[in-house]
C-alpha cells in the first residue's frame, strides 16, 4: 500500500511546510471564528439558563441531567432514527433498485436519470407546499385518488394523522432523495467488472443471484457510504418537519432539531435547547468517528 | 493564465463587496424612530397595514424632527428576533408584540421595559382607554405596555343558512348549541368551520369552551393567582368539544390537518354555517363574503343561565425600549397610536379594527359587522375576560397550541389533558413566569 | 453494460422506470399547470385538470405584487458571493491539506471535517451575536458568510480528495524549472481544477440557493429576503390562491432548472465524483 502510492507520488508532500498552512489558514481561521468559537460559546451557554437577555443563571450540569430524563427528548430521537431508516426505505433502497434498472437499459438512460434527479434540485420550502398539497384531505391527490377508487375510508388528513404523520413526511423527503442515491450507485455500478457478470451467468445464476453475489459486493463500499452519509444527515434534519407539521400533531413528528428551536425561541429556555444541541453533536460526531473507524479497519484488511 | 485568474476573483469578490456596502446604512439628520410590528399585508391584516400606514404619514407630518423607520413582520420573526437584537443595542425604540408575562418577562427582568406608570397618567391613557388595555400589560402595579387592537372570540356564523332552517341565533347553552349542529349536520352542513393544524385555532378554540364550562372567577384565579386548574368543569370541556363534538362530526373531516386558509374557505363558499374565529377575521368577511350575511353571536356557557363569557384580546400591545435614545419621540408615537381621537377613527374604518382609545369621534363609521359585534357583547349578561394566550407562561401556551389534536386523535384523554396542563403551570410558576409569581426584579 | 436480455424483462424495466417518472414528475407538472391557469379556475383544487389559463397574470402578480423580482435579486446578491468563498477558501486549504506537511495538519483537518456535523442549530444563537457586533444582522453580509463558511469543510475536503489524486510529478516538475511554491500551485495545479471547481460550485450553489434556515434566523425585513424565505411567507399568505404559489414556485427553482438543463451532464458526474471520492 505504501509503496504503491510512493511509486504514484500522491502521498509524499511537495510544497514546503509554511506554504501549506499560509493556505489552510484562511479557511481554518473563518472555520474556528464563525464555526467553532459559537460550538463553545453554546457549551458554555448549556451550563448555564438563559432567557434570551438579561442574566445567565448557573446551572452547571443540570440541564444535560433534565435532558436524559425529558421525554420528548427521548420522543424526539426515537422520531429522528425512524426518519432516518425511512428515508433509507424509501430513498436509498429505491434509488438502488433504479441505478440497476437503469443501467441495464439502453434508450432513454439519460432522460430518466434527469428526470429523477431533478427533485434534488428543489427547495425544501417547495417540497413542503407542493406535498401539502398531495395529502392535503379535502382536495389532495392521495385522498382524491383513494375515494376514486373506493378506498374512503383510508382518505384521512394525513399530516394531522399521529400514526401516519412521520411517513407522509418521510415519503416527501424520499422524493428528493432517491434520484441522488440512483445517480451515485449508478456510477459505482459502472465500475464494476462485467466478467464476473458474465462468469455468474455462465454458471446458470438467475438475476436475483446475480443482484446479491455479484452486484452487491463490488459497490458494497459505496453502498456503506450512502447509508451512513444518510444516516447521519437525518439527524440534522429540521426544515422539512418544521415546514410541513411544526413537529405536530401533538409531538407526534418533533424530532431534535425542531424541539431544540422550539425549547430556545419559544420557551425561553436557550441553556436547556444548547445543552440538547451538544448532546445532539456530540452523537453524530461519535457515529461518524466509529464508521469511520470501522471502514478504515475493513480497507487494512 | 493570470489575468483569467484575477477576472474570476474579481467578478466573484465585487458582488461580495457591493453587498458588504448596502447593508450599511447612513445616519440621518432627524431623529430615527425604530419600529417593529406586525401589520404586514398579509391575511386578515391587509386593512390594518393600510390604516398604520396613513397614521405614521399623520404622525410624521405633526412632527417633523422624527423619521419613522417601521419595519412590519411575523409574529415568529419578532420572538426570534427580538430579544437578541434588543440585548445588543439594535433592538427597535418601539415594539409591537405580544406582551404576555411570559414573553415579556424575561425582557423586563433584564431592565429594557420603560415603565409607563407615570406616562399613562400624564397623557391621561387611563382616562382615554379601555381598562383592559393597561391592565393586563402591566405587573406589580408597573404598567409595561399599551395593549392595542381589541379583538373579540365570538361564533360568526352565516345568517341565510340559519334562517333558512330556522336556528335561533343565539343558543342561550351548550345543550342548544348542539342542537343548532345536529340539524346543521343534518342539512348537509358542516357545523362548525374549525381546524386544528394552526396553533391560534387549537389555543382560542380550547381557551373558547373553557370559558364556557368554568365561572369566571375561577379562571380568574387560575390566571392571576396559579388557582387550580384541576377542575372537573376543565375536564368536561375538554371532553365536549374534543371528545363529543369530533365523534358527532361536527368539525370539518380530518381537523387536525385543516388549516386557516381551508377553514376561511369553507365558510366562505357557505359549506360550513358557523365560523369559530375572532374578530380580526371581519376584515377577512369584509373582502370576500359576497353572497351571504355574516351574524355574530356568542359561545354559549355551559348550562342556561351561567353569564356568557366571551374571551377579549387586546391583540398585542405597544411597548418601549427603556433604552432608547428618542424617549420622547417613542412615547409621542405611542400616544398618537394609540389614544388619538383621529387615528382611532381610522382604525376602525380603514383596518376594521377596534383600538383602544374609548370615545370613537361622532360620526365614525364602522364596519356593520364589527359594530354587531361590539352590540353583542353589550348585550346583558354578558362578560368578557382575556383569553389565555394574554397571559399564560410559554410552556403553557406551546401547550395549548397542539393539545386539541392530540386528544382529537385519541394521543391523551381528557384527564390526561388537565393533568399535563396543571403540572406545566406549576412548573412555570417555579420558573416564576406566571403572573402570580412573577417579580420584576429578580 | 450489462442490458436486459428478454423482451419481456424489457418492457417491465421500462414500464417501472415510466411508473417511477410519473412518481417523480407529478408535483412538478402540478405546480406548472396550476401557474398556467386562471385563479378562479384553480379554486376547483390543483389536482384538477385546467379548463381556463391566465399565464401572464399569474407571473405578473408574483413577480411585481409579491416581490419576487426582489427576492430573485436577493437570492443573486447572496449566493454568488457565498459560492466565491467556498471556491476560493476551500481550494487553498484543500491543496495545502493535500499536498504539504506541516505540523497539527491532521488535527486542523479533522477539525474541518467534524465541523461539517454540528447542526445549526448549535451555534445559531452565538453566531446572530457574533454578527451582531459587527453589524450584519438584517444584511445580505451575515447570510452570504454564514452560507460560505458553512460551506468550506466540504469543500474543502472536496478539493483536498481531489488534489491528492492529481500526481506530485506535475509539481515536482514545476519546481525543478524553478518556480517558487507558490506560481507552481497557480500555474500547475490550479488549471487542472476546472472539473473539480465545477463540481464544487454545483454542490454549493444547490446548497446556497434553496438554505432557508440561515436568511430566516439573520434577515427579517422582506426587502432582503431570498427566494426560499420570500416563498415560505407568500404561500402562508397566499395558502388558497394555488396559481400564485405555483408562480411563485417557479420562479424559484427557474434558475436552478436553467442551470440544471445546461450543465445536466457536468451536474451529475459532479455528484458522482463528490460522492466517490469520498
Amino acid at each position: 500500500m505504501k509503496t504503491e502510492a510512493a511509486l504514484r507520488g500522491r502521498s509524499a508532500p511537495v510544497g514546503s511546510p509554511f506554504v501549506g498552512f499560509v493556505f489552510v489558514l484562511p479557511a481554518f481561521t473563518l472555520f474556528c471564528v464563525f464555526g467553532i468559537w459559537p460550538i463553545i460559546r453554546s457549551f458554555v451557554l448549556s451550563l448555564h439558563e438563559w432567557p434570551g437577555i438579561g442574566a445567565e443563571t448557573w446551572k452547571g450540569l443540570t440541564n444535560y441531567a433534565k435532558a436524559f430524563t425529558d421525554p420528548i427528548v427521548r420522543l424526539s430521537f426515537f422520531n429522528n432514527a425512524v426518519y432516518s431508516i425511512g428515508i433509507i426505505l424509501v430513498g436509498v433502497v429505491p434509488g438502488l433498485i433504479l441505478s440497476i434498472l437503469l443501467v441495464s437499459t439502453m434508450k432513454g438512460r439519460l432522460i430518466f436519470q434527469t428526470i429523477f434527479f431533478f427533485p434534488r434540485l428543489v427547495s425544501q420550502v417547495i417540497v413542503a407546499v407542493v406535498w401539502s398539497w398531495i395529502y392535503n384531505p379535502r382536495f389532495g391527490l392521495v385522498d382524491r385518488f383513494l375515494r376514486a377508487v373506493g378506498l374512503e375510508k383510508f382518505a384521512i388528513g394525513w399530516l394531522g394523522d399521529p400514526q401516519w404523520a412521520m411517513w407522509a413526511v418521510i415519503v416527501a423527503g424520499g422524493w428528493t432523495y432517491f434520484g441522488f442515491c440512483m445517480v451515485i450507485f449508478m456510477a459505482a455500478l459502472q465500475n464494476t467488472d462485467p466478467f464476473l457478470y458474465d462468469a455468474a451467468l455462465i454458471d446458470g445464476a438467475n438475476s436475483f443471484q446475480i443482484f446479491a453475489h455479484v452486484t452487491i459486493p463490488q459497490i458494497q463500499h459505496v453502498l456503506t457510504m450512502v447509508v451512513v452519509f444518510t444516516l447521519i444527515d437525518s439527524f440534522k434534519v429540521f426544515d422539512i418537519i418544521y415546514l410541513m407539521t411544526s413537529g405536530g400533531p401533538g409531538d407526534k413528528t418533533q424530532i431534535m432539531a425542531t424541539y431544540i428551536y422550539r425549547e430556545a425561541f419559544r420557551h425561553n429556555h436557550y441553556g436547556y435547547g444548547a445543552a440538547v444541541s451538544i448532546l445532539l453533536t456530540v452523537f453524530i460526531l461519535a457515529v461518524s468517528v466509529i464508521i469511520l473507524r470501522i471502514r478504515e479497519r475493513s480497507a487494512e484488511a | 493564465m493570470m489575468r483569467k485568474l484575477s477576472l474570476i476573483l474579481a467578478v466573484l469578490i465585487i458582488p461580495a463587496m457591493v453587498a458588504f456596502a448596502a447593508g450599511q446604512t447612513e445616519p440621518g439628520q432627524k431623529a430615527i424612530l425604530k419600529v417593529w410590528d406586525q401589520w404586514t399585508e398579509e391575511g386578515a391584516q391587509t386593512g390594518a397595514a393600510q390604516a398604520i400606514t396613513m397614521i405614521e404619514k399623520s404622525f410624521m407630518e405633526k412632527h417633523p424632527n422624527v423619521t419613522v423607520e417601521r419595519t412590519p413582520m411575523q409574529v415568529e420573526e419578532m420572538t426570534n428576533t427580538l430579544k437578541p437584537a434588543i440585548a445588543a443595542g439594535r433592538g427597535p425604540d418601539v415594539f409591537y408584540s405580544e406582551v404576555g408575562i411570559g414573553f415579556v418577562g424575561p425582557i423586563i427582568q433584564a431592565g429594557y421595559i420603560m415603565d409607563l406608570t407615570k406616562v399613562a397618567k400624564e397623557r391621561g391613557w387611563i382616562e382615554k382607554l379601555y381598562p383592559i388595555s393597561l391592565e393586563l400589560p402591566s405587573i406589580n402595579g408597573m404598567i409595561y405596555g399599551v395593549g392595542h387592537e381589541l379583538e373579540f372570540v365570538p361564533v360568526y356564523y352565516n345568517k341565510n343558512i340559519f334562517k333558512a332552517l330556522g336556528l335561533p341565533a343565539q343558543p342561550k347553552s351548550i345543550a342548544e348549541f348542539e342542537d343548532v349542529c345536529q340539524k346543521l349536520k343534518a342539512a348537509g352542513y358542516i357545523p362548525m368551520a374549525w381546524g386544528g393544524k394552526d396553533w391560534w385555532y387549537q389555543s382560542n378554540f380550547t381557551t373558547e369552551v373553557l370559558w364556557s364550562f368554568v365561572d369566571k372567577k375561577k379562571i380568574e384565579d387560575g390566571m392571576y393567582r396559579d388557582g387550580s386548574w384541576s377542575l372537573p368543569e376543565v375536564r368536561n370541556a375538554i371532553e365536549t368539544a374534543f371528545v363529543k363534538w369530533a365523534k358527532n362530526g361536527f368539525f370539518i373531516p380530518n381537523p387536525t390537518a385543516i388549516g386557516s386558509n381551508e377553514v376561511n374557505m369553507e365558510f366562505i363558499q357557505q359549506k360550513a354555517a358557523m365560523h369559530i374565529t375572532g374578530s380580526w377575521d371581519i376584515d377577512t368577511y369584509v373582502k370576500n363574503v359576497k353572497d351571504f350575511e355574516v351574524g355574530t353571536m356568542l359561545f354559549p356557557p355551559a348550562r342556561a343561565g351561567k353569564p356568557f363569557n366571551t374571551i377579549s384580546f387586546v391583540g398585542s400591545g405597544y411597548l418601549i425600549n427603556a433604552k432608547t435614545k428618542v424617549p420622547k419621540a417613542a412615547v409621542d408615537y405611542v400616544d398618537y397610536v394609540c389614544a388619538d381621537p383621529d387615528t382611532a377613527r381610522i382604525w376602525v374604518e380603514v383596518g376594521n379594527k377596534v383600538p383602544p382609545f374609548k370615545n370613537l369621534p361622532a360620526g365614525t363609521k364602522m364596519n356593520p359587522m364589527l359594530q354587531e359585534t361590539l352590540n353583542t357583547l353589550l348585550m346583558d349578561a354578558s362578560e368578557t375576560t382575556p383569553g389565555l394566550a394574554m397571559t399564560v407562561p410559554p410552556e403553557v401556551m406551546s401547550f395549548l397550541q397542539k393539545s386539541a389534536s392530540m386528544v382529537l386523535t385519541g394521543q391523551i384523554t381528557s384527564d390526561q389533558w388537565v393533568d399535563e396542563f396543571q403540572q406545566l403551570w406549576d412548573k412555570s410558576k417555579a420558573e416564576g413566569l406566571t403572573r402570580g409569581s412573577f417579580k420584576v426584579s429578580q | 453494460m450489462r442490458t436486459a436480455r428478454t423482451l419481456w424483462g424489457r418492457i417491465i424495466i421500462y414500464l417501472i422506470l415510466c411508473l417511477v417518472a410519473v412518481y417523480t414528475l407529478v408535483p412538478v407538472v402540478t405546480m406548472i399547470l396550476s401557474a398556467l391557469r386562471s385563479p378562479h379556475d384553480s379554486q376547483r383544487g390543483p389536482f384538477t385538470w385546467p379548463l381556463e389559463f391566465s399565464v401572464l397574470h399569474n407571473f405578473r402578480d408574483a413577480w411585481v405584487f409579491g416581490h419576487f423580482s426582489n427576492y430573485m435579486m436577493n437570492s443573486l446578491i447572496q449566493t454568488i458571493p457565498a459560492v466565491a468563498i467556498v471556491v476560493v477558501f476551500a481550494t487553498l486549504a484543500g491543496f495545502g491539506f493535500a499536498k504539504t506537511r506541516f505540523p497539527l495538519k491532521n488535527t486542523m483537518f479533522f477539525t474541518m471535517i467534524g465541523g461539517m456535523m454540528i447542526p445549526f442549530q448549535s451555534i445559531m444563537i452565538p453566531l446572530f451575536f457574533l454578527f451582531n457586533s459587527l453589524g450584519l444582522i438584517d444584511t445580505h453580509g451575515a447570510v452570504i458568510l454564514a452560507v460560505g463558511i458553512g460551506g468550506i469543510p466540504f469543500g474543502t475536503f472536496m478539493m483536498r480528495s481531489f488534489f491528492i489524486g492529481l500526481p506530485n510529478q506535475l509539481l515536482e516538475a514545476a519546481r525543478l524549472d524553478g518556480c517558487s511554491d507558490l506560481s507552481a500551485f497557480l500555474r500547475v495545479m490550479l488549471p487542472l481544477t476546472y472539473p473539480a471547481w465545477v463540481s464544487l460550485i454545483i454542490f454549493q450553489t444547490m446548497w446556497s440557493w434553496n438554505n432557508f434556515l440561515v436568511p430566516l434566523v439573520f434577515i427579517f425585513t422582506d426587502k432582503l429576503r431570498p427566494l426560499p424565505l420570500g416563498l415560505m411567507f407568500y404561500s402562508s399568505r397566499y395558502n388558497t390562491e394555488y396559481t400564485l404559489v405555483a408562480a411563485g414556485v417557479l420562479i424559484t427553482i427557474l434558475p436552478l432548472i436553467i442551470l440544471y438543463i445546461v450543465l445536466q451532464r457536468k451536474f451529475i458526474s459532479s455528484i458522482t465524483m463528490g460522492a466517490l471520492t469520498g
